[in-house]
């Protein structure tokens, strides 16, 4: 057992996932620039880029929770590692998501609601009048390509380490045509002449922008209260938990199981039943693949109550 | 395990593109060309009805590149100017309500009224922070583009911005 949170057999796929992230940041980047230089007055190019620069919390969350989690020892003062980083990063990265999601489509319905008419110019380049629009279309078709491959690779690596930060983060990176698609029908659309089109694209974006938001805080929130592991991309209890929690109580007959999550492993609880004399490592119960067993960190043991009751009178004089 | 695309896959998706390709760039030219719209339709107003309303703010004598700036805009849209003129708040006013087509006059830099009306590039600089220019209606996209291109014809300062 390593000195830090981390399980030994995932450290190989840590280090791949926290260099993929660092080119996912160097895109992202590269994205934000390029958004940047032609935002105009659009709206629908203001959360398009507010958008993409959010879609630099989850990887930096995750950089820092990763390096954390392989470097961080445990100590007096953090005795179980830093395997809880993630989780916090998780939250943040939600709450950022869902925070300023809500705010984008406030502007949006504003903006619907005082019929505002985007403004968007030209500007000379190579000695040519070119509509800003074309530039905006340039770089939302640029913005989509980057997050598409990043998204397919980081999926199996988010699978492997069980990592909800980076699930997220790649769901949205595969989604994102969908948000680039609404973008560029947006300017698409300004550009004919339909004033709301912008305003509206701008809607739908931070609609999608909620969606991830509001589904990545609950199952961050979730963990956070000690809530039953969930599922990598949903809300819902995941299945090897299920799993795991009909083994134990298979195996402990009558005992109450309560299992919840500190990042990436999950701690067990076997309520009214004492240790069992054959002491065994908790990943012996694991109940499917063995290449997952890390994933059980902890199993213990809480007798029944009538034994705490024996106990107690037994040490009265 | 998905198995590597092979040579011969990847030739026929080039040639595929290769083949639509000109197509392709064709549409995006014409395109090019019929975009943006005005989604009042303020320039084919103008070049239907051969008139353009412009107003002046009063107190300030106009540079000669204003009047340039004007001939070119009036060249463009074979249209005859009529001019107005008056205190800068109402006619900006009725620049945002489309009642004029284009107002000129020395506004501040950063004009609180930046969100109000669409400023073009700057036909010449004042005193201090201030600007001479025009504004149009927000959102006016190709009439705006027309002012634009006209400013950046007749003026430095405009090209340079």
């Amino acid at each position: 057992m390593s000195d830090n949170s981390l399980p030994d057999e995932l450290a190989a796929t840590m280090r791949k996932a926290i260099r993929l992230e660092y080119w996912n940041l160097f895109w992202t980047a590269t994205i934000i620039v390029t958004m940047g230089l032609v935002l105009g007055q659009s709206q629908t190019m203001k959360t398009a880029w507010v958008e993409d620069t959010l879609g630099v919390v989850p990887p930096i969350m995750f950089v820092i929770a990763a390096h954390m989690e392989l470097r961080g020892t445990r100590s007096a003062h953090f005795p179980f590692g830093f395997e809880r980083v993630n989780g916090l990063g998780f939250f943040v990265a939600a709450v950022a998501l869902t925070a300023v999601g809500a705010l984008l489509l406030y502007n949006a319905i504003m903006s619907l609601i005082a019929t505002e008419h985007a403004t968007v110019g030209s500007i000379v380049l190579f000695g040519q009048h070119i509509w800003l629009g074309w530039l905006m279309i340039a770089a939302q078709i640029y913005s989509l390509i980057p997050p598409l491959f990043i998204g397919r690779k980081e999926l199996p690596l988010a699978e492997e380490l069980n990592d909800k930060l980076l699930h997220t983060d790649a769901l949205m990176n595969k989604a994102n045509w969908l948000t680039g698609a609404a973008g560029l029908a947006g300017i698409i659309g300004l550009g004919l002449g339909w004033w709301w089109a912008d305003a509206l694209a701008a809607a739908i974006i931070s609609v999608a922008v909620i969606n991830d938001g509001v589904k990545a805080l609950r199952s961050s929130t979730a963990e956070l209260v000690d809530g039953a592991p969930r599922a990598l991309s949903q809300p819902a209890l995941s299945e090897d938990a299920q799993a795991l929690c009909e083994h134990l109580q298979a195996e402990f007959p009558g005992t109450t199981v309560r299992l919840r999550e500190t990042g990436r492993l999950i701690r067990a609880e076997v309520h009214g039943a004492h240790s069992p004399q054959d002491w065994q490592h908790p990943r012996r119960y694991w109940p499917s693949e063995k290449e997952r067993a890390w994933r059980l960190a902890q199993v213990s043991f809480v007798p029944p109550v009538e034994a705490v009751a024996e106990l107690l009178s037994d040490s009265k004089p | 395990m998905r198995s590597a695309p092979k040579p011969g896959h990847l030739y026929a998706c080039y040639a595929l593109v290769m083949r639509y390709l000109p197509a392709l760039a064709l549409t995006l030219l014409a395109g090019c060309n019929s975009l943006p719209r005005d989604p009042d339709g303020t320039l084919d107003r103008i070049r239907q009805q051969h008139r353009l309303t412009v107003g002046w703010v009063d107190g300030a004598s106009p540079p000669p590149v204003v009047r340039r700036f004007l001939e070119e805009v009036a060249r463009d849209t074979h249209a005859a100017i009529i001019l107005r003129s008056g205190a800068a708040e109402p006619l900006l006013a009725q620049v945002r309500d489309g009642q004029i087509d284009l107002l000129i006059g020395p506004f501040e830099k950063d004009s609180p009224w930046a969100g109000d009306v669409a400023f073009g590039p700057p036909l010449a600089r004042g005193a201090g922070e201030i600007e001479i220019k025009a504004a149009a209606r927000n959102g006016e996209n190709r009439w705006i583009m027309l002012a634009e291109r006209a400013a950046r014809t007749v003026s430095q300062e405009a090209r340079a911005e």
